[in-house]
């Protein structure tokens, strides 16, 4: 409960914090969906099912994770604007990479996924949904790896 | 410590975030999911909410046991505690709505409903309980 306490000094900057870590949840748990929705298609066996999770997953991708990545970006660089962190601090670079990585890694996936939408059409699209599995599933490990460096602050 | 109570919150709203793609990926007449689909997405949401929810809670208390500068007994900790319970309390019954609803297609639209309005209190019980976090009203 006292959580976000030891990720913040006190201040006025609570705002940024809030935007920040909404939209690292949201983040997250659009890759969630996204990631357990493509693994489902993978063993659907129907065609039909499968383009429809498929597309189910992409819609979540484009509505949920991508603005969600760009609050949560806005709102990083916002709150380390107001804290008293460095901008070089070992976890704030961890973050940052994370992030930027992530962000390459996103577009990639988009991408794919709207060929993957024009695929759909003509019944094909299947490896493109694989690759995309494989990218959410290691976002989400990678931002596992950044809220531990958020929440342990390693120097 | 602080790692694992992140860690769990992050889970927990991220099985909300499952729940409410499965509202609107069931919409009766325009169902983005199918029911098979939507029961493993659900199973999988279940579990982790599951997990998320206890977890976030137990890691929670123990952090404000731990730490010299708060007390379990502060009053934003008592209020996220009952935010909690309430986003517990409400999200579950919203579940179990839903689960009637996709096994009665008679009343779904009624049960869907009332699942929604239930699920809607969850999540700004959740949303209360972020801001609680970092604003820490009176602490």
């Amino acid at each position: 409960m006292t959580t976000l306490a030891a990720i913040r000094p006190d201040g006025a900057w609570e705002a940024s914090l809030f935007l920040h870590v909404a939209g690292a949840m949201l983040l997250v748990g659009g890759l969630f969906v996204v990631s357990l929705s493509l693994i489902y298609a993978w063993r659907a066996k129907e065609d039909g099912e499968e383009a429809k999770i498929r597309r189910f997953a992409y819609l979540t991708l484009f509505f949920v994770v991508l603005p969600a990545f760009v609050a949560m970006r806005i709102g990083a660089q916002w709150v380390l604007s107001a804290s008293p962190f460095s901008d070089n601090a070992n976890w704030v670079g961890i973050g940052f990479a994370i992030s930027d990585a992530g962000f390459v890694v996103l577009i990639i996936s988009l991408i794919l996924a709207g060929i993957g939408i024009r695929r759909m059409r003509t019944g094909g699209g299947q490896t493109g949904a694989r690759v995309i599995t494989v990218l959410s599933v290691a976002l989400l490990i990678a931002y596992v790896v950044a809220i531990w460096a958020m929440t342990t602050k390693p120097s | 410590m602080l790692f694992l109570h992140v860690l769990l919150a992050f889970i927990l709203v991220a099985a909300v975030t499952m729940f409410w793609a499965l509202v609107l990926g069931t919409r009766p007449g325009r169902p983005a999911l199918t029911p098979g689909a939507a029961m493993w997405l659900g199973r999988a949401g279940a579990i982790s909410v599951g997990i998320g929810s206890l977890g976030v809670l137990i890691f929670g208390i123990w952090l404000a046991i731990e730490r010299p500068e708060y007390h379990p007994w502060d009053g934003w900790i008592i209020g996220s505690i009952v935010l909690w319970a309430i986003a517990t309390g409400t999200g579950q019954k919203a579940g179990r709505l839903y689960q009637q609803a996709a096994m009665n297609p008679g009343e779904a639209l009624t049960l869907r409903a009332r699942g929604l309005r239930l699920q809607t209190v969850a999540a700004i019980a959740l949303i209360l309980l972020l801001v609680f976090m970092v604003w820490k009203p009176g602490a």
